[in-house]
C-alpha cells in the first residue's frame, strides 16, 4: 500500500505539466479549500480534485489517502458537536456531568463538523494529487530558486507522509505481535492504542528526515545560489492551467468579498445557495479549476487539441 | 592532505565530549581504515572533515582541522564539500532524488555548476562506479549495492580530494558489499585519498595503508596495516573483529586447514578462499557454543515447532506475478538456532513474516507450535512467536525502558509478580538495568536493539525471530546477542535469525538455510556450509 503513496512516473499528461503551473494549480485548490466555508463549495472542490485524481490514474492511490482521512474525518465530526454548544437547534440533551454540566448536541455543530471534515478531505486529497502529478525533484528545483530553506522543509514534509504511511503498518505489525488487537475495545481504548503509534511514527519520521537533511548539507545544499540540471519547457497547456488557476482564485476572492463562498453555521444554519451569485461564483471556480482535467481528456481523445497544447 | 590537531567536540545536547583531543594526519593517496566500537566518535570525526561540524551543528568545537590546506573553521561547507566528500551508512537515508541522473547532479547544482559541466561530471562519476548504464533509472528500482554506488558517485561528481565513507557496506548483502568495496579499491588504486569507517574490518583491512582505532572519543591505535597484528589485544579489548590480512591468512592457512581436517577427518583437495577460511575458523570457534546434540527431544525425537509446506507468496498476488516465495518447505525444531542467509530480495524476510503470522498465506501451509497461521494471525500468535525487526526504533513505543519491556507480558495478562521478575531478568540479561527510566528512543542504536529484544523475550515466546540483528552493530554486541540466542535455545526455544554475516552464522547457528530467488537452495549444518560455499 505504502509504495502507492509515492510519486510514480507514468508519463501522464498531468505529470508533464510545468512544475510552476502544477504547483500554482494545487496551491489554488488548497487556498480555496481553506478560504471557503460553504459546504457546497467545499464539496465542489472535492469533486474537481477527485476528477483530477482520476485523470492522473490515481483513484487506487486516493483510496489509501481516503482510508487515512476517513478516520480523521470521523473524529472531527464526533468531537465538534461534543465540544461546541453554540447552535440553537438542540437535538439531544445529555445527562448532568459534574464540573462539565449538561452536554448538548446541536444540529449546527454537527453540520459544522461535517463541513470541516469535507475540508479536511479536500486538503488530504490535494496532497494526494501532489504526490501523483508533481515530480519531487522538479518541485525541489523550482522551490529552491525561490527559497532554499523553505524548499528543503516542503520537500522533506511531502516525503514524510508516504514514509509515515509505510511505517504505520510496520509498527502495527509489531504491536500485534506484542498482544495488541487494534480491532477490539471501545473507541477510547482504540484511540489510546493508536496514539502510542503516532508518537513513535513522528519520532522515526523526523529521524529519517534528519538523515536526509544531513546528506543534503554534505553536498552543499542551502549554501548559496543553485544551478539547474533538468530543463522544464513552458508550453500552451501550462499557460492554460495557470490562467485557469488564476481565474478560479480571482473568482473565489471576489465571491468571498461579495458574500459568496462563506456560510453561517452559528447560531443558526444559513442558506447554502444565497442567490444566483453563489451559483455563478461556484461554477466559475469549478470550471476554471477543471481546465487541467479537461486538457488531460483532450490530450487522450482529441488529436487536434494534442497537437496544439 | 588531512591534518587534525587536538580536536575536541561536544554536542550541545550532551555533557560529555564526543571527541577528546584527536590528532590525525592523512597523506595524499592514502587509504585509511577508521574503526572502533559504536559511539566511539568515528562519525563525529567524519563530520568535522567536511565542515558539517562546526558550520551546521551547534556544539563546542576546539582544535583545528585542515583539509587540503584549508582550515575547516574558515571555509564554508560549500567549499569544503569539494575537498572532502562524505558518503553515509544507509543509502536510503541519503538518496534524495527519484532518478539516478538527478541524484548525482544534486551536489553540482548546489554548487551552481553550469549545465554542460554537470552533464559531463555526472557521466564521469557514474562511469567511475560502474553505473553509467543506470543514468536514467529510478533510484527506487536499484538494489542496495547499486544505491550505495550511486551515493558514492553523487559525492565523486564534486571531485573531492578526499573521499570519506561512513560504514558504506554495513547494511548490505555480500553481493552489494562486494560491488561497493570494488569501487573503493579501484578509486584507491587510482590515487584517491580515502577514509573508510567500517566494523567489518577483516573484509577491508587488507587494502588499507593504515588502521586507526578510536575509543571514547580518542585515537587508541594508529598503525600501518602491516603492523596491526602486533596490536591484536586492542581489537580484542574493544570487542572489534580481528583484522586478518590476506598475508596473515596465507601464513596461518596450514594451521587452519590442520584444525579443519582434524575436526572432520577430511582431506582438503582444493585451495580455500579467504572467505571460506574465515568461515571455517568461525565454525570451529563456534563448536564450543553449540551443544553436541542441539534440539529438544521428545521421546528421542526432535520436537517440531515450525512446519512450512509448499509456501508460495506474491506481492502482486492478483496478477500472479512477482513471486517472492516459490514453494518453500521447511521444518524447525525446538532448541535449534537457525540462520537464514541470502542476497537481498531472495525471500528471507517474507518467509520470516510468514512464520510470525504477519502475512496471509496465499498458497501452501504454515504451522507454528501446531497452530495453522491461516487461522491464527499475528495477534493470536503473540506470546508464541516474538519477532525483532531490522529497525528496532519502530518497535519501541513506551515512555521508558521498563514499561517497554513490560508492555508485551502485560498484554498477555502475566501475573504482576511474575511480570516484575521477568522484566527485571530480561533487563539484566540485555544489560539495560541502568537505563530503565530512559525513554527508549533516546538510547543508542545498540541499546535500542537490546531493548527491543528484551521486550520480545519477556513474553517468553516459543519461537524467536530476529531480522538482521547483526546489521550496523559492532561485534561485541553481536556476540552478546548471539550468546543470548544460544541460551534461549538451551532453554528449548527455537531461534531463527536473518544475517548477511556468514561467520556469525557459522559460529552460532546449528543450521544454515540459504535462500535464493524465493526458494531454499541449501539447508545444512555449518560444517557442510563450507562445502556449499566452495561450489
Amino acid at each position: 500500500m505504502a509504495v502507492k503513496l509515492f510519486y510514480e512516473e507514468k508519463g501522464l499528461f498531468l505529470q508533464n505539466l510545468h512544475p510552476l503551473a502544477a504547483m500554482v494549480f494545487l496551491g489554488t485548490l488548497l487556498v480555496l479549500a481553506l478560504a471557503f466555508t460553504n459546504p457546497l463549495y467545499l464539496a465542489g472542490i472535492l469533486f474537481v480534485i477527485v476528477l483530477t485524481v482520476w485523470g492522473a490514474d490515481g483513484l487506487a492511490v486516493w483510496e489509501n489517502y481516503l482510508k487515512i482521512g476517513l478516520a480523521m474525518m470521523l473524529l472531527v465530526m464526533m468531537i465538534n458537536p461534543l465540544v461546541v454548544h453554540a447552535g440553537k437547534t438542540i437535538i439531544w440533551h445529555g445527562p448532568d456531568i459534574p464540573f462539565l454540566g449538561r452536554p448538548t448536541i446541536s444540529l449546527e455543530a454537527i453540520y459544522y463538523g461535517i463541513a470541516m471534515s469535507v475540508r479536511l478531505l479536500d486538503i488530504i486529497s490535494v496532497f494526494c494529487l501532489y504526490n501523483l502529478i508533481i515530480h519531487p525533484d522538479k518541485a525541489l528545483n523550482l522551490l529552491s530558486r525561490l527559497a532554499q530553506k523553505s524548499a528543503l522543509v516542503i520537500s522533506l514534509a511531502t516525503r514524510l507522509f508516504p514514509a509515515m504511511a509505510r511505517n504505520i503498518e510496520h509498527i502495527k505489525d509489531v504491536q500485534r505481535m506484542r498482544g495488541v488487537d487494534f480491532n477490539r475495545g471501545t473507541l477510547k481504548t482504540k484511540l489510546r492504542k493508536y496514539s502510542s503509534l503516532f508518537n513513535i511514527l513522528l519520532l522515526s519520521s523526523l529521524e529519517d528526515a534528519l538523515g536526509i537533511a544531513e546528506s543534503m548539507q554534505a553536498r552543499a545544499f542551502g549554501s548559496g545560489p543553485r544551478s539547474c540540471y533538468s530543463q522544464n519547457f513552458w508550453r500552451p497547456r501550462d499557460a492554460l492551467c495557470l490562467a485557469g488557476s488564476a481565474l478560479a482564485l480571482l473568482a473565489g476572492v471576489w465571491g468571498l468579498t461579495h458574500g459568496h463562498g462563506g456560510y453561517t453555521f452559528y447560531p443558526q444554519l444559513g442558506y447554502l445557495i444565497d442567490g444566483p451569485g453563489t451559483v455563478a461564483v461556484l461554477l466559475t471556480v469549478l470550471l476554471s479549476l477543471s481546465i487541467p482535467v479537461a486538457l488531460n481528456w483532450g490530450w487522450r481523445h482529441c488529436l487536434f487539441l494534442k497537437s496544439k497544447i | 592532505m588531512i591534518k587534525v590537531e587536538d580536536l575536541f567536540y561536544r554536542y550541545s545536547s550532551r555533557e560529555e565530549f564526543a571527541l577528546k583531543g584527536v590528532d590525525l594526519h592523512v597523506r595524499k593517496g592514502e587509504l585509511l581504515l577508521l574503526t572502533g566500537s559504536t559511539g566511539c566518535g568515528k562519525s563525529t570525526l567524519l563530520k568535522c572533515l567536511n565542515g558539517i561540524i562546526p558550520h551546521e551543528a551547534a556544539g563546542r568545537f576546539d582544535g583545528n582541522v585542515w583539509v587540503g590546506g584549508m582550515n575547516t573553521r574558515e571555509h564554508p561547507v560549500r567549499v569544503l564539500a569539494q575537498k572532502a566528500g562524505l558518503v553515509f551508512q544507509n543509502p536510503d537515508e541519503q538518496i534524495f532524488s527519484t532518478r539516478v541522473r538527478e541524484e548525482v547532479a544534486f551536489g553540482l547544482e548546489n554548487l551552481c555548476f553550469p549545465r554542460a559541466e554537470i552533464i559531463s561530471r555526472v557521466e564521469w562519476a557514474l562511469e567511475k562506479v560502474g553505473m553509467r548504464e543506470f543514468i536514467g533509472e529510478s533510484t527506487n528500482a536499484l538494489s542496495g549495492g547499486q544505491k550505495q554506488r550511486v551515493a558514492v558517485a553523487a559525492v565523486l561528481a564534486l571531485q573531492p580530494e578526499v573521499l570519506v565513507l561512513d560504514e558504506p557496506i554495513s547494511q548490505m548483502d555480500p553481493g552489494g558489499a562486494r560491488e561497493v568495496l570494488g569501487v573503493i579499491k579501484k578509486l584507491s588504486s587510482e590515487g584517491m585519498t580515502i577514509i573508510l569507517v567500517e566494523h567489518r574490518i577483516h573484509e577491508v583491512a587488507q587494502w588499507a595503508d593504515r588502521v586507526v582505532v578510536m575509543d571514547g572519543g580518542k585515537i587508541v591505535l594508529d598503525a600501518p596495516t602491516g603492523k596491526i597484528m602486533d596490536h591484536l589485544e586492542i581489537f580484542h579489548k574493544l570487542g572489534l573483529r580481528s583484522p586478518c590480512r590476506a598475508g596473515t591468512f596465507t601464513e596461518t592457512r596450514q594451521g587452519i586447514l590442520s584444525v579443519f581436517q582434524a575436526g572432520y577427518g577430511r582431506e582438503e583437495k582444493s585451495p580455500i578462499s579467504l572467505a571460506e577460511a574465515s568461515f571455517k575458523v568461525a565454525f570451529h570457534a563456534g563448536r564450543a557454543n553449540r551443544s553436541a546434540g542441539s534440539g529438544k527431544r521428545v521421546n528421542g525425537r526432535q520436537e517440531k515447532v515450525v512446519e512450512v509446506k509448499d509456501l508460495w507468496f506474491s506481492y502482486d498476488h492478483r496478477n500472479g506475478r512477482g513471486w517472492a516465495l516459490k514453494g518453500v518447505d521447511l521444518d524447525l525444531f525446538a532448541g535449534e538456532v537457525t540462520a537464514i542467509i541470502g542476497d537481498n530480495g531472495s525471500g528471507k524476510t517474507t518467509l520470516m513474516h510468514h512464520l510470525a503470522g504477519l502475512f496471509k498465506v496465499q498458497k501452501g501451509r504454515v504451522e507454528v507450535a501446531g497452530r495453522d497461521v491461516r487461522r491464527h494471525n499475528a495477534y493470536r500468535l503473540a506470546g508464541t512467536v516474538g519477532i525483532v525487526f531490522q529497525n528496532p526504533a519502530l518497535m519501541l513505543t513506551a515512555d521508558n525502558v521498563f514499561d517497554e519491556v513490560a508492555f508485551g507480558p502485560k498484554n498477555l495478562k502475566m501475573p504482576p509478580e511474575k511480570l516484575k521478575r521477568k522484566v527485571s531478568e530480561c533487563l539484566r540479561l540485555m544489560e539495560l538495568e541502568g537505563l530503565t527510566v530512559y525513554h527508549p528512543q533516546t538510547l543508542s542504536g545498540g541499546q535500542r536493539l537490546r531493548c527491543a529484544v528484551a521486550a520480545i523475550i519477556s513474553m517468553e515466546p516459543q519461537l524467536v525471530l530476529l531480522d538482521e540483528p547483526t546489521s550496523g552493530q559492532d561485534v561485541l554486541h553481536i556476540r552478546k546477542l548471539m550468546e543470548l540466542c544460544r541460551k534461549l535455545a538451551g532453554q528449548g526455544k527455537t531461534v531463527v535469525f536473518i544475517t548477511h554475516d556468514h561467520e556469525i552464522a557459522a559460529e552460532y547457528a546449528d543450521r544454515i538455510i540459504v535462500m535464493q530467488d524465493g526458494g531454499i537452495c541449501a539447508d545444512c549444518a555449518p560444517g557442510e556450509y563450507a562445502e556449499v560455499m566452495s561450489l
